[in-house]
């Protein structure tokens, strides 16, 4: 199983490096000595009044969800790049329901950010303007959040505190509109994940929970394509 | 450097989302308040501030420590909880909420002798709790101050109008209502069931309705009996949870345990139990005597009303710390074994001395 792993992750992109790229443009924007600046940018919000949902008729609601990326890195060969990105993501839920005559208020926000050094390998499509690419990302994320409840009897406080090492497969395409800016659409197929997250409720000591949950799961989630755009500089 | 640390620094303080971003709470209430003693339920008016507690009349020293107090959250309470106070008169505690709001509570204590009687035993009083997009009745004032609790939540979460409910007697006359009904989901049949204690907040056990069920309230009394006024009338086909019929009708199920807890552990001191499958359409009134300590052999109930998992047997002279009284529409609901139409009604239930 973990020599399986080690193929998926490390062999098969190591195994494209020095592919031949077309020469469409005057320089090979993903050849050695190229330096990538990117950035991801994904956001998902629902906002409602007097909706009927499967469990509970909702006064209201409203729901966002953000997350950005910056990454950076440098071609060590043609096609081949090696950087590190850095994310910083929003969640925020916010919704109120009659119960017992009583308007609650159940809300909740989370903020994350993580940084990750990445591999990321291409294989040109066409003659060019189109590239596959595949990255492998050792990600470290902490978040942070609160949930908070109000209802007719008292408040109720949930605060978390959640830390998450991923190693994951993120493969994607690049569509070059010139020689030194691409649009990226990408998601997530692959991923080695420990997730560790401690709560406390309403500041109670005593309530102290945690729990460390560990996954390997190969899905592709359509839903959580992230878009980005990408510029390549020369260094010289 | 600098400029990686200025980007930096921002979006690591966005990463810390405090404690208090959606308010503080402005709740300064007392939900629970406990002496040693006590010998009913505690009363606490919210609005006009005040907590009355009785306790047994041989009581001499007043001058104690509270054995409980429980507050709403982030809730802090002056003079502290651990501090003994003399309740021979009324002593005042102040509640202040996180956000400052502060009540000032009166604490009165009220000598009676120890005949206490359970709250809303005549189940006039209910209230409507709201279940996802489903009302379903409830007894008590409201949820914070009633003894009783039913399973109704459990069926509306499964998409079901709840099973236990008021039923008018004639003018300003209310009783409850049970009744077994076809389950919404999973399981074929659904037991109505009143009890003292709670039912779970949580999503309910299916497997094990039982676990669902938190029983027994703070109770004092020696009560010779428990009497109540009833109605039975048995569903016509008594079946397993597989609907293979059983070669026996189905029965309703009351009973009385007063138990002494102390910590983990409790004593049953004391069991009534009435089970009875025959039709009785029109009221009737009953009183079952209470068996104090072990039961015998040769006792009517001794085969069910033996001590559950977690209990064992008194000597049947042990103080009375809490009682636990369950009303039942089939007595084997909680194996999914009953007669759908099933129908037990119930009101006046009185502790004899």
């Amino acid at each position: 199983m973990i020599k399986r792993l080690f193929l998926l992750f490390f062999l098969i992109p190591l195994l494209h490096m020095g592919q031949e790229f077309p020469k469409e443009f005057k320089r090979n924007p993903v050849g050695k000595g190229m330096v990538l600046a990117s950035t991801t940018f994904s956001v998902s919000h629902k906002q409602s009044e007097q909706e009927q949902t499967l469990v509970q008729f909702l006064e209201d609601s409203y729901r966002v969800d953000w997350e950005v990326t910056l990454r950076s890195g440098f071609y060590v060969k043609d096609g081949f790049c090696v950087g590190g990105y850095f994310l910083v993501g929003q969640d925020r839920n916010e919704r109120s329901y009659l119960q017992d005559g009583f308007l609650v208020s159940n809300q909740s926000w989370s903020n994350r950010y993580g940084i990750a050094p990445f591999i990321r390998n291409y294989f040109p499509l066409g003659k060019g303007q189109f590239m596959l690419f595949n990255q492998t990302s050792l990600e470290f994320i902490y978040s942070s959040g609160v949930n908070q409840v109000v209802d007719a009897e008292d408040l109720k406080r949930l605060t978390s505190e959640g830390y998450k090492l991923t190693l994951g497969l993120q493969p994607g395409i690049a569509v070059f509109l010139t020689e030194a800016v691409s649009i990226d659409v990408g998601t997530s197929v692959l991923g080695v994940t420990t997730n560790y997250t401690r709560s406390q409720a309403n500041g109670d000591p005593e309530t102290d929970a945690y729990v460390w949950r560990n996954d390997v799961s190969f899905d592709i989630d359509l839903l959580s394509l992230f878009l980005g755009i990408t510029f390549y500089i020369p260094t010289k | 450097m600098k400029k990686l640390l200025a980007i930096c620094i921002p979006l690591i303080l966005l990463g810390c989302v405090k404690e208090d971003r959606f308010g503080k709470s402005n709740y300064a209430f007392i939900k629970t308040f406990e002496l040693e003693g006590q010998n009913g339920t505690t009363s606490i008016e919210n609005q006009a501030l005040t907590v009355t507690i009785p306790v047994i009349d041989t009581i001499v020293n007043l001058n104690m420590v509270p054995a409980s107090i429980t507050l709403s959250n982030f809730a802090t309470i002056s003079p502290s909880a651990e501090a003994q106070q003399d309740f021979s008169n009324p002593v005042e505690y102040t509640v202040t909420a996180e956000d400052g709001t502060m009540n000032v509570y009166t604490v009165f204590v009220e000598k009676t002798g120890n005949v206490p009687q359970l709250d809303n035993s005549s189940f006039e009083d209910w209230y409507i709790q709201t279940v996802g997009s489903r009302d379903v009745d409830q007894p008590g004032v409201d949820k914070a101050s009633t003894i009783w609790a039913t399973a109704n939540r459990g069926l509306a979460l499964g998409g079901a109008n709840g099973n236990t409910s008021p039923q008018s007697k004639g003018a300003d006359s209310l009783y409850a209502k049970l009744e077994t009904v076809s389950a919404p989901a999973i399981v074929r049949i659904a037991a109505a069931t009143l009890f003292t204690g709670t039912f779970t907040d949580g999503f309910p056990s299916i497997s094990d309705p039982r676990s669902n069920l938190t029983l027994a309230r703070p109770f004092t009394g020696r009560p010779q009996s428990m009497k109540f006024e009833y109605t039975y009338v048995p569903g016509t086909d008594n079946e397993d949870n597989n609907g293979d019929p059983l070669s026996y009708g189905d029965q309703c199920d009351i009973y009385m345990f007063l138990e002494n807890r102390d910590g983990a552990k409790t004593k049953r001191v004391g069991t009534a139990w009435f089970r009875n499958g025959d039709t009785q359409a029109t009221w009737k009134s009953m009183e079952i005597p209470v068996k104090y300590g072990p039961l015998d052999a040769s006792d009517p109930w001794f085969d069910y009303a033996q001590p559950q998992p977690d209990e064992e047997w008194g000597t049947g002279s042990e103080n009375v710390t809490h009682i636990t009284v369950l009303f039942s529409s089939s007595f084997e609901g909680d194996f999914f074994n009953g007669a759908i139409g099933s129908v037990l009604e119930i009101d006046n239930l009185e502790m004899i001395y």
